[in-house]
């Protein structure tokens, strides 16, 4: 009897546990959900929005799309969606609509808020998103890596990770034409150098040896893949005793060089390798006939911070030779005002995102930093504010089809960068949305700051033993 | 008489892990509170991946985990005895089982009292007085142990050979998560040479071994990659004694970092007066002494009676290591430079096994709190929240921040020219004195000033910033300044 009674109880404990809860009151506000998926743009191929509610105890989430198609989910403090159920939610839909209940001490018997509208552009975004995820500070790491995330799942694999290249640092990496076979990136400390991947065969080039002692940093791919442009700073950093902007990044010096890498030499035009300029974060416009990039009178750093204003210039570039033709300021801090970097041209060639702060370099190190962005055959600002905060917005890369622009952003700490996606319509950004995670809080949780995000079409596929003996021996 | 044995081997054991846990303790307090302040563990899938990139991955997970309570140095004495007593037990057993008998069953003690028998598992107590004495405070690798150990023991209680080879081919995967690849390589061959010697198809057993070859370029392509020289050679364990010089140097810096982390400046000063022998305790104590002096306002007193040479020995030249790095955090929190005292408590997680470490969020939620850098302490509280220890420190914390947010008043500009490290220290310190409005800041900045300007010689500028803030102004000069004062007057005087 005793016996039957406890399978009885354990049953009835069964069944409460999984039955649905009822919320006893409606609320008619929206959800304070994290992330704040409140309204915002998304493709169809993105990986489940999957959200929390601060401080609840219990959730329920019905995600009802335009043909009233349901997906319903609950959790203890988040909400994780079946990956296959939300894609086939989001097929050929144009909207979700999604009611969120939760249980916390404010509403102990449960609360249903507001529903909220998640738009669903028709746009894809590329599948696959490389970035390099680092301690977000001063001098020092023990771990860091560039990684690549499936954006149409939770999958997540590193590229290379430093314990590969003896701890060292590994940075700056791009791909031609959004091509994981053809990829660049960085290694610096022992046996470091440019690790030049082309048609899925790697190489170590020795940038340095090449072009008088100016190394590789800050790079971009010539859409034939046979040049990769670099800038070479002597990178350093200043500490502020008290202020907001907390640390001062800056050049000594920078240059600019190219990389032919059929002929393996580096090509370097006399105008961008005296000191009389700094010259930084190349890119090249996606028809391959402009070379874009930042420049700005050198000053006294970090002393003379306020008195640094980088410009943003274009100069032709001829495919066949190389060479660089005469300069054409896009944008002149000096007329405009602020320091203007990381110029990334849309794929149609029609407009110019950067990011614009007041002065100095390094604009992801400084608060007041946005993204701006300019229509190149009218040389007009287009409203960008949507995609900004109080916090730095910096690192934005287009997706191939120049719908969707990722860039990194401080807005939720001040301090660790997160990813976010935004939506460009052909005439104006929409609400942006902060990279998914399976658990919303890895976003919280994770003591590393994201930076060079890229797209990319495919993962990069490269044996770790390979890429680590480039490394380990001379 | 078995019975007898194990009851006098037991206590002997029992006596070792009191004598380790005691003497420990209470010789080496603040080694194992740093050892907490140093660790980092959370329940969080990526600390787990970033833990399966250090091998052992599940016991140096597990060693993370414990190590969250050695904030009490009774709690972490006791943990390790506990250790080292458990792998001690279970090599006595593992030797017990050794006595011939291969297959599994145990031996009964001979009634003459062969002293191979009884004597053998007294062997067993060389494990844990090597581990107690040459891996002290390294749980990770007093935890391989007890494993090897464990899975020893294992094998050698299992009855039949196909079970035993079961046994041992399971060993490699689950061997390869608990220790490292020559001790699992060890055990392995320990195992098949207890089965050679019996079993006519012994050559089956070169599998274990075979699987064990190849599983360091496995997981190193499909979980988290090895450095090629970690594969198979790397024993991971660096014996030092526990008498060493390395541990007593070790103790006495913790303690410096320690009682200034307390406050306790008096005991402080005691400690780093008495401190004369190794050359690394010298200038450790001189810069604890005259940080201790500058924190208790007596450095304008005291300033001569230290064997300072220049203004280099306030603190350490910026370098990311544990002494510097913890020197100049504690002096720039002296000063109340909380965003510099931030720089190195982060650059010190950094640089911790882990990328990060308790210490370190603890110290950075003070800090940012103290700067109004609200979102950032909160996100460190949530991660602190998810440990197991900081429930009380969570609570006390998330009251202080939002007590600050009301009460917060600084003025904190974008950008300022109050660059550290930027400067000479008199001037560095003179330019930081302009941003703080506290009055016993300023002070303490411009005393470093002033004090610089003595081991200098320099005068002018000693008079100058003598001058500055007005807090010397119509008042008594101390001892230091009063003494190098007349000195500049004598020598004025002389024709």
């Amino acid at each position: 009897m005793k016996e039957k009674c406890f399978y009885i109880f354990c049953l009835a404990v069964l069944l409460v546990s999984c039955s649905k809860r009822e919320a006893k009151e409606s609320v008619d506000t929206l959800p304070a959900i994290y992330p704040d998926y409140i309204g915002v743009t998304v493709p169809e191929n993105i990986c489940p929005l999957d959200f929390s509610v601060p401080e609840a105890e219990h959730i329920q989430a019905l995600v009802e799309n335009d043909r009233g198609e349901t997906l319903e989910e609950s959790g203890a403090d988040h909400i994780e969606m079946p990956v296959k159920a939300w894609h086939n939610l989001l097929q050929g839909a144009q909207e979700l609509t999604v009611t969120v209940s939760a249980w916390n001490k404010e509403h102990p018997e449960g609360a249903t808020y507001k529903p909220f509208k998640i738009n669903i552009a028709k746009d894809e975004i590329d599948p696959w998103i490389a970035y390099r995820l680092l301690p977000p500070g001063y001098e020092s790491w023990n771990h860091m890596g560039i990684y690549q995330r499936n954006i149409e799942c939770f999958d997540v694999e590193p590229i290379i990770e430093n314990s590969q290249n003896n701890h060292g640092c590994v940075n700056c990496h791009s791909f031609a034409n959004y091509d994981p076979k053809d990829f660049t990136f960085h290694a610096r400390g022992e046996n470091g150098g440019t690790i030049v991947m082309r048609d899925g065969k790697m190489k170590k080039v020795d940038i340095k040896a090449m072009s008088n002692g100016r190394h590789g940093s800050y790079n971009i791919w010539h859409p034939s893949k046979r040049y990769i442009a670099f800038s070479s700073n002597s990178t350093h950093q200043s500490f502020y005793g008290q202020s907001k902007n907390k640390i001062e990044v800056y050049d000594l010096w920078s240059d600019l060089i190219v990389y032919d890498i059929d002929n393996e030499k580096v090509l370097q035009d006399e105008r961008f390798t005296d000191s009389l300029n700094l010259e930084m974060f190349p890119s090249f416009s996606p028809d391959g006939k402009w070379l874009y990039f930042s420049t700005a009178k050198p000053v006294n750093m970090p002393m003379e911070t306020d008195k640094l204003h980088y410009s943003i210039v274009r100069v032709p570039f001829d495919e066949t030779t190389g060479k660089l033709g005469e300069i054409d300021t896009v944008y002149s801090a000096h007329e405009q005002g602020g320091t203007a970097m990381m110029p990334r041209i849309t794929p149609d060639g029609r407009f110019m995102l950067f990011s614009l702060g007041e002065c100095g370099g390094y604009n992801l190190y400084h608060m007041e930093s946005d993204l701006k962005m300019m229509d190149l055959e009218t040389r007009e600002m287009v409203p960008a504010e949507v995609l900004n905060s109080p916090r730095a917005e910096s690192f934005h890369a287009w997706s191939s089809n120049g719908r969707w622009v990722m860039y990194v952003t401080k807005r939720y700490d001040g301090r660790y960068t997160r990813l976010m996606f935004a939506y460009w319509d052909g005439e104006k950004f929409h609400k942006p949305f902060l990279l998914p995670q399976k658990n919303p809080e890895d976003n919280i949780q994770l003591l590393m700051a994201y930076n060079v995000p890229e797209f990319i079409k495919a993962p990069v596929v490269v044996s770790k033993d390979e890429l680590a003996k480039f490394f380990t021996h001379e | 008489m078995m019975r007898r044995h194990n009851i006098i081997f037991y206590s002997a054991l029992l006596a070792l892990m009191l004598l380790f846990a005691i003497y420990t303790a209470t010789k080496f307090p603040y080694t194992y509170i740093t050892m907490e302040g140093d660790d980092f563990w959370v329940p969080t899938k990526d600390f787990w991946q970033l833990k399966l990139g250090m091998l052992p991955a599940l016991t140096n997970w597990l060693a993370d985990f414990l190590m969250q309570f050695y904030r009490s140095p009774f709690v972490a004495a006791t943990i390790e005895a506990l250790v080292l007593g458990a792998t001690g037990l279970l090599a006595y057993l593992a030797l017990s089982n050794f006595k011939g008998d291969t297959s599994g069953k145990r031996k009964k003690a001979s009634p003459k009292g062969d002293w191979v028998v009884t004597a053998l598992p007294w062997l067993g107590l060389i494990p844990p007085i090597l581990l107690g004495y040459y891996c002290t405070f390294n749980l990770s690798a007093q935890l391989q142990c007890l494993f090897f150990f464990a899975l020893l023991e294992g094998f050698l209680i299992i009855p039949n050979s196909k079970a035993k080879l079961i046994f041992s081919i399971a060993c490699v995967p689950i061997g390869f998560l608990l220790m490292r690849t020559p001790m699992l390589g060890l055990l392995l061959v320990i195992q098949y040479f207890l089965i050679y010697i019996t079993d006519k198809y012994a050559i089956i057993w070169n599998c274990p071994l075979i699987l064990l070859a190849a599983t360091p370029p496995v997981y190193s392509q499909q979980v988290a990659f090895i450095p090629f020289g970690h594969r198979y050679l790397d024993w991971g364990i660096q014996p030092v004694s526990l008498t060493s010089k390395y541990n007593q140097n070790g103790e006495y810096i913790k303690t410096m970092v320690c009682l200034s982390n307390e406050g306790r400046w008096e005991d402080l000063l005691y400690k780093a007066r008495v401190k004369k022998d190794a050359k690394l305790g010298k200038e450790v104590s001189l810069r604890y002494a005259l940080l201790a002096e500058s924190a208790l306002s007596t450095l304008p007193e005291n300033l001569l009676d230290y064997p300072i040479r220049d203004e280099n020995q306030f603190l350490f030249p910026h370098q990311s290591e544990y002494v510097a790095s913890q020197f100049n955090r504690l002096f720039y929190l002296n000063l109340g430079v909380y965003d510099e005292a931030f720089h190195h408590a982060e650059e010190y997680g950094f640089i911790q096994t882990n990328g990060n470490c308790f210490s370190s969020l603890r110290q950075m939620v003070d800090y940012t709190i103290e700067e109004g850098d609200w979102e950032i302490a909160d996100k460190y509280l949530q991660i602190l929240a998810k440990t197991s220890c900081h429930k009380t420190f969570v609570k006390e914390r998330r009251a202080k921040l939002e007590e600050a947010k009301k009460t917060f008043n600084k003025d904190i500009q974008l950008r300022a020219d109050n660059f550290v490290g930027g400067y000479p220290l008199p001037i560095e310190m003179l330019r930081l004195a302009r941003y703080y409005q506290d009055e016993s800041q300023r002070k303490k900045m411009l005393d470093y000033a002033i004090c610089s300007y003595i081991l200098r010689g320099d005068a002018n500028s000693f008079m100058i910033a003598s001058q500055a803030f007005d807090i010397y102004k119509d008042k008594e000069l101390p001892k230091a300044y009063k003494e190098f004062f007349d000195a500049i007057s004598a020598s004025n005087k002389q024709p």
